[in-house]
């Protein structure tokens, strides 16, 4: 339990540093960090305090633009693809294809927001079939982003970049001069994505924390987390730590996802075989 | 009591509100348009002062003076120039009356000699009251003599900074850097705009490379894949872009030739224009001209015990643009048309091989990209021979095989 809070609180705040860091570099430059950290934490603890059912309107309304921008983005990158990078295909077998897919572990736990929010569900049996698509949609959008990466620039500098998304964004022009400077408009859409996996794990923390502490008062632990957030997103000197940091939370994740998690499973299984005895 | 704590909080909101207006006038990193240095071209060469035939001495002497700047540190390398517009004057364009308009500088060039680009471009803060601004960069256009040091030193910034597109286009010039920005163009406002659009060409005709911006080089130079990029020479108020430096690693090693050129894009999968001239089949000496329609190309490896062939089909597909003899025979004819697709087969099938044989014997660098291949689909045999590939490359064997295509052949039978 605390692991699974510790987990999730260092995910809100390293990825509320790293939208910030990317943020600063493309769009504001002179704009300070910690500005930039309080205007994405505000809206995400004013959403939270106002329960869940705003959260969900909110959600609503963010995720078709969503979607339309990274259609947009795939439409419009068609004309540098080059399926050839794709070769060789399972050159190697399958090992180094499920290792790489080890990273995705933490940007993938999103979806374990699900558990959160069931009990909020008022028809259980017939939202199966939403949980299912909206698993799927984000499988999709992962899977489409990194293989679009590889696609437009190639294997060796898709391992270069740092903002792989970014710069195939900025590296659409077409003849006309249409789409200029398309890397603002997709920063104003990235923004609210991760506007989006904030706000969740926000969610997920306040009922993690009222769990932990068997106590009822909601404000207390929703204003209560700001400091800390904040901290932890400010902690990291630079972008090179940051990552660091990152990637321990991806093993954590990891570990959470393969070990904690299943024993977990386990022990409620056996509690409940002893309990029918 | 109820009431009055109601307009209370009714006046601190509305005062509130009126605190927001005031912060929404304007973000941190606000600057108006016309307040930029919109950065159009960077022209590269190297530091030495360049002789320059007619101009004052005097002038050319202070002008130099203030080129240079003290370094942080060692010496300088190169020559910098950045190309910015003058807005004003270009909009108002010249009257073409009988007074011979004085052509007026349309862009100012400055130049700053330096090691590294990026405390050369805040050194221009120096002499520049417009801060330089680098999203509409347009074109960088490198000297011969820098080519051949090495490119990465000075990309790097161009890769690394955030406000640089990938898209921008290089392009080397056998000559001085800056004269290529300094041409004053006759239709277009800027030179740097007038040569970012020459490439469009390439659908005209395929002595112009146009796959060949920041993002493709860094791509090449991060794969370890020789590139290609293109030449263009410059006049007072022209500027020619076709043929090709070869680089291989970050080095420039040789020119390509247009001809060459055409070739290597067919090989390369990056022909999207042109035009294949053959002799006519009926008469010696007339000659008859197709168009390119489309044109595929496959490279596929072959390996045999110790042997590589690299097996090239190409697919095209041609229209019948011009024939030396209107009236005298009958274009309109089954067995004509097919002894033409002969004759473009196998004039596409010895020039190919031309071209590979040339570049296998004068510069051994692999610019057709049979590593890439060889990586795709023979990964075994590439991992083999990875290490001495460019030995393994001036030897290897080419195959070819055309299938061109007569579509149509114009208004005349």
């Amino acid at each position: 339990m605390v692991g699974i809070f510790v987990y999730i609180i260092l995910s809100i705040g390293l990825s509320l540093r790293s939208t910030a860091m990317s943020i600063k570099v493309f769009l504001l430059d002179t704009t300070p960090l910690l500005v930039l950290i309080l205007i994405m934490i505000i809206p995400t603890v004013y959403a939270v305090s106002k329960g869940i059912k705003t959260m969900s309107i909110v959600l609503d309304i963010l995720l078709p633009i969503v979607l339309l921008a990274i259609a947009m983005l795939v439409g419009l990158s068609y004309k540098k693809i080059e399926f050839q990078n794709l070769r060789p295909v399972f050159y190697g077998g399958v090992t180094p294809v499920i290792r790489g897919s080890l990273n995705l572990v933490h940007p993938y736990l999103g979806i374990g927001i699900i558990g959160y929010i069931f009990p909020s569900i008022n028809n259980p049996k017939s939202t199966k079939k939403w949980i299912f698509i909206g698993t799927a949609i984000s499988l999709a959008i992962y899977f489409l982003m990194v293989i679009l990466t590889i696609l437009v620039f190639g294997p060796e500098e898709s391992k270069i970049l740092v903002w792989p998304t970014v710069s195939l964004s900025k590296a659409i022009q077409l003849e006309t001069e249409l789409f200029e400077r398309l890397e603002s408009l997709f920063m104003a859409v990235w923004i609210p994505v991760a506007f989006t996996t904030l706000l969740t794990f926000y969610y997920s923390s306040i009922l993690n924390l009222k769990a932990l502490f068997n106590t009822n008062k909601d404000h207390l632990i929703i204003y209560g987390q700001i400091p800390l957030i904040i901290i932890i997103a400010l902690f990291p000197g630079n972008i090179v730590e940051l990552y660091k940091y990152l990637n321990w939370v991806n093993i954590m994740a990891m570990f959470l996802t393969f070990i904690v998690i299943p024993s977990m499973i386990f022990m409620t299984l056996i509690r409940k075989r002893r309990m029918t005895q | 009591m109820i009431f009055r704590k109601r307009v209370y909080t009714k006046i601190i909101f509305i005062s509130l509100c009126l605190l927001m207006l005031l912060l929404q006038t304007g973000c941190w990193d606000y600057r108006e348009t016309e307040d930029r240095g919109y950065v159009l071209g960077i022209a590269i060469d190297v530091a030495e002062p360049l002789p320059r035939g007619s101009d004052d001495l005097e002038e050319y002497f202070s002008e130099r003076e203030i080129e240079k700047m003290p370094l942080q540190k060692g010496s300088p390398k190169y020559a910098y120039t950045i190309q910015i517009p003058i807005i004003p004057q270009a909009r108002i364009k010249p009257e073409g009356g009988g007074g011979g308009a004085v052509d007026e500088d349309r862009a100012w060039d400055i130049t700053i000699t330096g090691n590294s680009f990026f405390e050369v471009n805040r050194e221009f803060a120096t002499r520049l009251d417009y801060p330089a601004f680098y999203e509409h960069l347009q074109v960088v256009v490198i000297s011969e003599e820098v080519a051949r040091e090495g490119i990465t030193e000075i990309l790097d910034f161009l890769l690394r900074d955030h406000e640089i597109r990938r898209k921008t286009r290089v392009f080397i010039t056998p000559g001085e850097a800056k004269a290529v920005l300094d041409v004053i163009p006759r239709i277009e406002d800027y030179s740097s705009l007038y040569l970012v659009k020459l490439p469009r060409g390439a659908e005209k005709t395929s002595r112009i490379a146009h796959l060949t911006d920041l993002g493709v080089v860094s791509q090449n130079i991060h794969s370890k894949l020789p590139f290609t990029l293109p030449r263009v020479i410059s006049t007072k108020d022209e500027i020619k872009d076709a043929g090709v430096a070869i680089f291989k690693e970050d080095e420039m090693v040789g020119w390509l030739g247009e001809i060459d050129t055409i070739w290597a894009k067919w090989i390369r999968d990056l022909a999207i224009g042109g035009l294949v001239v053959v002799d006519s089949p009926n008469e010696e000496g007339k000659l008859l001209a197709v168009e390119i329609v489309k044109v595929n190309t496959k490279v596929r490896p072959l390996v045999v015990k110790d042997k590589i062939i690299m097996n090239i089909d190409v697919e095209g597909t041609f229209n019948i643009i011009e024939e030396m003899r209107t009236g005298e025979s009958n274009v309109f004819d089954e067995e004509y048309i097919e002894e033409v697709e002969e004759l473009i087969q196998e004039k596409i099938e010895r020039e190919i091989k031309d071209t590979v044989a040339f570049v296998q014997e004068e510069f051994g660098v692999d610019i057709f990209h049979f590593a890439l291949a060889m990586k795709r689909y023979a990964p075994r045999e590439w991992e083999k021979y990875e290490q001495e590939w460019d030995d393994v490359f001036s030897n290897l064997e080419v195959e070819v095989s055309v299938d061109a295509q007569i579509r149509l052949v114009g208004l005349m039978r």
